[in-house]
Parts: C-alpha cells; sequence; structure tokens
C-alpha cells in the first residue's frame, strides 16, 4: 500500500487542480481527489501496466466530477438561479473594485477570477475539455481516453466550449 | 477544406491536424478572410486561457492527504471495483497511428515487390553464354554462339558462311560449302 501511496502523492495536484476546475469549490475539490484515489485502489488490480496510469485516474476523475456536477445543479437552490438569470451567455461582469488596480498581479488576479466566472458558465462536458486541453494541455487522443467519448466529440466539444467564451470574454479579448 | 469547417479551425490551432488535412486546413484559411478572423479568434481565446492559468495547490500536506485516503480505504468494506483502461475508439486509433500505419504498409508493398522481382527468372545478357560443346564437320572452324541465353541458341554461326536468319537456309548453305 505505501507503493500506492507514492503514486498519490505525486499525482494529488493534477487531480486535485481537474477536481477544482471541475466544481469549483476548494473542500468538494479535495473530497473528489480523495474519492478518486480511493476508487483507484479499489480497481488498481484490473489497471493494465501498458497503460497511462495518469489517464486512468483522469478518467476516474472526470466521471466523480462529472456526476458531482449534476448532483449539484439539480439541487432547486442552483436551479433558482439559472431560472432567475435571463441571459446565461451574456457577457460575464468584471467583479466590481473600488480601487485602481494598482498592480499587474491585482490585474491577473482579476482576469483570473473573470475567466473563472466564464468556464463556470460552461456546460460540464465543455469545461473539463477546456480543462484538460488548456490547462493541462493533453492532446485530443488523451482527453478521448480521460472523457470516455470520441475525437471528432473532443474537437467539437472544445469548439464549441471556445466559441462560447469568445462570447463571454469579450471585454478582455 | 472546401466549406468552413470551423471545428477544424480549432483542432488546427491545437496543432492537432496533420499532413494533409493540416494542409488543405493552412491553405483554406489563406484564402478566406471568414475562416482567417474565426482562427484568430480562437487563438486570442487561447492565449487568454494561457496567460492566467490557476494556481491551484491542494491546502492538505502530502502526509495527511495520504492518511485520509488510507483511513477510507482500510475502513471501508474491501472491494474489488472494475473501471475500464481508457481506449482509443478503432477510428480514433487508426487516425493516431496513421502514420505508423503508411510506414508499415509501404515497407511490406516494398517487401513483396521485392520478392516477386527475385522469383523471376534470370535472363542472361547477349554472348555471355557457355556452349559447351560444339558439333560441326568443317575443320579449322569457329563456333559461336548468335544468341542470349542457352536453351535459345538455335543457330551456331559457322564461320566462312554468311549470315541469314532462317535456319533452313542457313543448313542449305552449309551443306552447299560442303560440297
Amino acid at each position: 500500500m505505501e507503493a500506492y501511496g507514492e503514486l498519490v502523492n505525486r499525482y494529488r495536484h493534477r487531480v486535485y487542480a481537474l477536481a477544482l476546475g471541475m466544481v469549483r469549490n476548494e473542500q468538494d475539490a479535495t473530497d473528489l481527489s480523495q474519492e478518486t484515489f480511493v476508487k483507484g485502489w479499489q480497481a488498481i488490480r484490473g489497471f493494465k501496466k501498458n497503460a497511462s496510469f495518469y489517464t486512468w485516474l483522469y478518467r476516474i476523475t472526470t466521471n466523480l466530477c462529472i456526476d458531482h456536477v449534476r448532483r449539484r445543479d439539480r439541487r432547486p437552490t442552483v436551479e433558482f438561479e439559472e431560472a432567475m438569470d435571463p441571459d446565461a451567455d451574456a457577457d460575464v461582469e468584471i467583479p466590481p473594485s473600488n480601487q485602481p488596480l494598482p498592480t499587474d498581479e491585482v490585474r491577473r488576479r482579476e482576469l483570473r477570477e473573470f475567466i473563472e466566472a466564464a468556464l463556470e458558465k460552461l456546460s460540464p462536458e465543455h469545461r473539463l475539455v477546456v480543462q484538460l486541453r488548456e490547462f493541462d494541455g493533453l492532446d485530443y487522443a488523451a482527453i478521448a481516453k480521460a472523457v470516455g467519448c470520441s475525437m471528432g466529440t473532443v474537437m467539437s466539444r472544445l469548439h464549441y466550449a471556445r466559441k462560447h467564451l469568445q462570447k463571454l470574454l469579450q471585454k478582455v479579448l | 477544406m472546401k466549406q468552413h469547417n470551423t471545428e477544424r479551425l480549432s483542432a488546427l490551432a491545437d496543432g492537432e491536424l496533420k499532413g494533409l488535412s493540416r494542409w488543405l486546413a493552412q491553405r483554406h484559411v489563406r484564402h478566406c478572410p471568414q475562416c482567417a478572423a474565426e482562427l484568430q479568434r480562437v487563438e486570442r481565446v487561447r492565449q487568454t486561457l494561457a496567460a492566467c492559468p490557476p494556481i491551484i495547490e491542494m491546502s492538505d500536506s502530502a502526509d495527511f492527504f495520504w492518511s485520509k485516503v488510507k483511513r477510507d480505504i482500510t475502513t471501508r468494506e474491501p472491494q474489488t471495483v472494475f473501471i475500464p483502461v481508457p481506449r482509443l475508439s478503432l477510428a480514433d486509433w487508426l487516425l493516431v497511428h496513421r502514420g505508423a500505419l503508411a510506414t508499415a504498409t509501404s515497407g511490406l508493398m516494398v517487401a513483396l515487390l521485392t520478392g516477386v522481382m527475385l522469383q523471376q527468372p534470370h535472363s542472361a545478357g547477349p554472348g555471355t553464354v557457355l556452349v559447351e560443346r560444339v558439333d560441326t564437320v568443317i575443320p579449322n572452324t569457329v563456333a559461336t554462339p548468335l544468341k542470349g541465353a542457352e536453351s535459345d541458341v538455335a543457330v551456331i554461326w559457322v564461320s566462312g558462311l554468311e549470315w541469314t536468319a532462317d535456319l533452313d537456309e542457313m543448313k542449305q548453305r552449309f551443306e552447299n560449302s560442303e560440297t
């Protein structure tokens, strides 16, 4: 089991980053990362050595995250918020700031928040492919394996996600 | 890319198009302002996202996180879960490995062609046959093969005779010269 501990230590940040990108909540992302590694342990015997362990872990993480997001989005409060949002595709508002932007760091932080808000408006499937491509740098084949779809679907989802992001990020592009 | 296939522009921006499809897409973009503008927009989105990657570090320390995972593993009912190893579909697998497949197919074709060529019998060059025995009744004559392969040698030129391609006539001339 200690050898598995080494793997957990090696991949925990990447798994956590993917989970956080999907669920946008630190506690949920930590819990999902933990659940990923527990499931990984339970299924490790079925894992073949010639496959990529990382892609396999990503598959577990993405399945858990998408389930989590769908469950969360079914909650009434979220539905109410969605229903009250008359124009969900409208530009994301830049978080208001009383002070002028003093440094590049603050500007970057605001831009990051702006981007995160835009990403949150994407569907879980679209957010996932953007996350895997733009932040993890996976190629289409690896994304297709991690998500469990064809490369054509990856290309299509990325395209529509970017089209959506073009609208949402209009103010900063 | 004859039509405005904007999905392929994303793939082009990501460097996922290879070979002919990349060349066709690039060629289309050079001649289509609409797609060139779309490609620029895709690039801008990519650059904006790349400029602000999320800063993510798990707040749990490595030991603490592993202790939580280990606790969960040991406290839960021991069970084996089957999670399939992620694989590409056959079509995607062929697409990804098309370069290697093309190389292997070309190699196989070359090997087959070489094999076929090696199977064919050699044809000897003209004047290279070894004539083991020449029967002639004319003393002090020199026999020279006139055709390439030994099996093809039908006429032996006997020096002193005027050449003709007709074997019967040649025989006749030979008999005449004897008399």
